[in-house]
C-alpha cells in the first residue's frame, strides 16, 4: 500500500509539474525513480515533496548553491548525496532543479 | 510510536518547572571534515555523516563487461560503494568508489525453484514491488529498505526472526568481478569456498554483479505493536520467539517498557489496509520528552516512565500488507549505531546488563535499544556463521557524541562473546575478531588469494584482516 500511493503520489507530481524526461540522462533518471524519490515523494518523512512548491519556496530562496551544498553534505534528515553513491555535481544540480521545480518554472533559484 | 500521542502525555508534565533539568549533558557530535568546493571533486559521505573520504574518481559501470574492462586496465584502490548507510569505515577510500546502481532490477524468476537472480545494485525498496510482479518476496528484511542488494548482503543485514536468517543466508550464487578483471559466477558447487567467504563479504573478495536469493511466494502479513512490561516480555521471550513468525522490540532506557512488535501470516479476514500511524520523527519526542522531566529529582524517572507507559493503549499499531511493505518501515531521523550479535540464549542477559549499566552510571541515553533474533547461517564471515543469534544495538543521535556512550556499552558485548555488525560502529580488529568466526583464517586467506595486491581494501578493511 505504501509503494502504491507513493507511485500514485509521484505520478500526480510528476502530472502537475511536467518533467520532461528527455532533459534527464540513464543515470540521473535512475537516480530520481529509484534513489531521491524515495524520500521526496513519500509524505510521512519530513522532506519536501516532488511538486510542492509551497515547501520548496523556501529552500529555493536560499539558492541553487546552497541547496547543491545542503544535498552533497546533508542537511537535517537529509543524508549526505541523498545516498547516491555515483551522482556527480552537474547530475545533483540537475536533479534539485527537477525535484524543486526551478527547472519547470514552478520557483526561481535566488540567483 | 507516535509522537502526538506521547507529546500528548507529556504535556502537562511539560508545565513543570525544570529547575536542574537543562538539556542533557552532550559533547559536539564528531561528524566528518569535509567540504565541498565547486568545480572540485566531490567528497563522499555516508548516511549518518560519520564517514566520509575524497575519492579520485566515482564511476558506475552499466554492464558487467564495463566492470570487468575497468578492472583489467586499471590499477589503484578501489571500493564497492552502495546507499552509504553502513556506519563504519567500510567505503572511504582515496581510490575509486564503484557503484553498481545501474544494473538494478530482477533478472529472471524460476517459478519452481523461487530462485530470483537479481542485480546488485537494486535498492531493496525496489526489489519488494518488482518480486511481488513474480508472486514472490525476499524470506525477511531489515528494519530500513534503502540500501542496495549487495551492500546488505556484504554486511549480513538482516530481520528478525528465530526461523529467518539474515539476507546473506538466502544468497544461493554470486556472480562477482576479482581485482584481476575476472568475472566470476560461484555456489555451492562452484568455487564453494569463495562463494561462502564473499555470501558476506564486506567487498573485500571483489565487486558483485548479481545475487540469487532464494526467495517465498508472496506473503501478506499482519503487524502488530505496543508498549509493554519489559521484564514480563524477557521472561517469556521463548514463548514469543516459538508463537510469532517475527518478534523484536525496542526496549526504552530508564524503564521498565518496550515497544514490542509482532509479526504474523495475516488470518484470511484481516483488513489489509496498511493501518499503521506511525511517525519517522517519533524518536525525537523521546529525546524531548526525557529532557524535560526525566531529570528532575527523585521523581524524573518514575513520570518518565509514566508518561510513556500511558501512551500503551493508544500507541498501538496494526499493519497488514504484503511483507516487503509491513517488515521495512521509514526511519528518517539520523543517527550513529552499535551492533552486537551474541548467542541467541544469551540475548536477554546481555540486554539486562547494558540496561542495568546505563542506569547504574546515570547515562543520559533516550536512544530505544533493539533486540532481535537471527537464525544461523553457513556463510563464513556472518555475525551469525554456525550459531543463531540475538542482535543487540545502541543508537545515539547524530547530533550527539556516541562515543562515551558506546564505550561504556561494548564491553559489555564483549563479555557476551558478541561478534560486532560489519556496518555498525565498534572497535575491534583482526587479532579479537580472529577468535570470533570459525572460519576466520579460510576466510582471510582466500581473501588474499583473490586480492594479492590489496586492492579492494582500505584502512579500516587491513585492520580487520590484519593485512598489510
Amino acid at each position: 500500500m505504501r509503494t502504491v500511493a507513493l507511485a500514485m503520489l509521484v505520478i500526480a507530481c510528476i502530472g502537475a509539474t511536467p518533467v520532461c524526461a528527455n532533459d534527464l540522462s540513464a543515470r540521473e533518471s535512475h537516480a530520481l525513480s529509484q534513489i531521491c524519490l524515495r524520500c521526496h515523494a513519500q509524505p510521512n518523512v519530513a522532506a519536501p515533496l516532488l511538486g510542492d512548491a509551497d515547501a520548496w519556496r523556501p529552500r529555493v530562496s536560499q539558492g541553487l548553491d546552497v541547496m547543491l551544498e545542503n544535498t552533497i553534505l546533508g542537511f537535517g534528515e537529509m543524508p549526505p548525496l541523498g545516498t547516491c553513491g555515483y551522482c556527480t555535481e552537474a547530475e545533483l544540480r540537475n536533479l534539485i532543479e527537477v525535484i524543486s521545480g526551478i527547472r519547470n518554472g514552478d520557483a526561481e533559484a535566488a540567483p | 510510536m507516535n509522537r502526538r500521542q506521547l507529546l500528548s502525555s507529556t504535556a502537562v508534565l511539560g508545565t513543570l518547572p525544570l529547575a536542574g533539568c537543562g538539556e542533557t549533558s552532550v559533547g559536539a557530535a564528531p561528524g566528518v571534515d569535509v567540504e565541498f568546493v565547486s568545480g572540485s571533486s566531490l567528497p563522499w559521505v555516508n548516511w549518518a555523516a560519520n564517514q566520509a573520504c575524497q575519492p579520485v574518481d566515482r564511476l558506475a559501470p552499466v554492464s558487467e563487461q564495463a566492470l570487468v574492462d575497468m578492472l583489467a586496465n586499471t590499477t589503484g584502490a578501489l571500493r564497492p560503494v552502495g546507499a552509504g548507510h553502513s556506519f563504519s569505515a567500510l567505503v572511504p577510500s582515496d581510490g575509486t568508489l564503484v557503484a553498481m546502481d545501474m544494473l538494478n532490477g530482477v533478472i529472471s524468476v524460476d517459478a519452481e525453484s523461487g530462485l530470483a537472480e537479481i542485480w546488485a545494485g537494486t535498492r531493496l525498496h525496489q526489489l519488494g514491488p518488482e518480486l511481488a510482479r513474480f508472486g514472490r518476496s525476499l524470506p525477511n528484511l531489515p528494519d530500513i529498505d534503502y540500501q542496495t542488494l549487495a551492500g546488505a548482503c556484504a554486511t549480513s543485514t538482516h530481520g528478525t526472526g528465530a526461523a529467518f536468517g539474515s539476507l546473506s543466508s538466502y544468497v544461493r550464487a554470486l556472480t562477482l568481478a576479482l581485482p584481476n578483471g575476472e568475472l566470476v559466477r560461484c555456489d555451492e558447487s562452484h568455487r564453494p569456498n569463495l562463494f561462502h567467504a564473499a555470501r558476506c563479504g564486506l567487498g573485500a573478495f571483489g565487486i558483485v554483479t548479481r545475487v540469487t536469493m532464494q526467495t517465498l511466494p508472496e506473503t501478506i502479513l499482519t503487524q502488530r505493536a505496543g508498549v509493554e512490561n519489559l521484564d514480563a516480555l524477557l521472561e517469556n521471550i521463548e514463548h514469543e520467539k516459538a508463537t510469532n513468525r517475527h518478534v523484536e522490540f525496542l526496549a526504552f532506557p530508564h524503564t521498565r517498557l518496550a515497544l514490542v512488535t509482532r509479526t504474523n501470516v495475516a488470518g484470511s479476514d484481516a483488513d489489509r489496509r496498511l493501518t499503521s500511524d506511525e511517525d519517522p520523527l517519533a524518536v525525537y519526542q523521546l529525546r524531548d520528552a526525557y529532557r524535560q522531566i526525566g531529570g528532575l529529582p527523585f521523581v524524573g524517572g518514575w513520570l518518565y516512565e509514566k508518561a510513556l507507559a500511558s501512551t500503551a493503549e493508544s500507541t498501538s499499531s496494526v499493519r497488514t500488507g504484503p511483507a516487503w511493505e509491513v517488515l521495512t518501515h521509514d526511519r528518517a531521523v539520523r543517527f550513529r549505531e552499535m551492533e552486537y550479535s551474541v548467542p541467541a540464549e544469551a540475548g536477554p542477559a546481555c540486554l539486562r546488563a547494558v540496561l542495568e549499566h546505563i542506569d547504574a552510571n546515570d547515562i543520559p541515553v533516550v536512544f530505544p535499544i533493539e533486540y532481535r533474533y537471527i537464525k544461523r547461517d553457513d556463510a563464513w564471515l556472518s555475525m551469525y556463521s554456525q550459531r543463531d543469534g540475538c542482535a543487540i544495538s545502541v543508537h545515539q543521535y547524530a547530533d550527539e557524541d556516541y562515543r562515551p556512550y558506546f564505550a561504556e556499552i561494548e564491553p559489555i558485548f564483549r563479555r557476551f562473546d558478541g561478534r560486532p555488525h560489519w556496518g555498525k560502529l565498534h572497535t575491534l580488529s583482526a587479532p579479537d575478531l580472529s577468535g570470533l568466526y570459525p572460519r576466520w583464517s579460510d576466510a582471510t586467506s582466500l581473501r588474499a588469494g583473490v586480492d594479492p595486491d590489496g586492492r579492494l581494501l582500505n584502512a579500516h578493511l587491513r585492520a580487520l584482516f590484519g593485512a598489510e
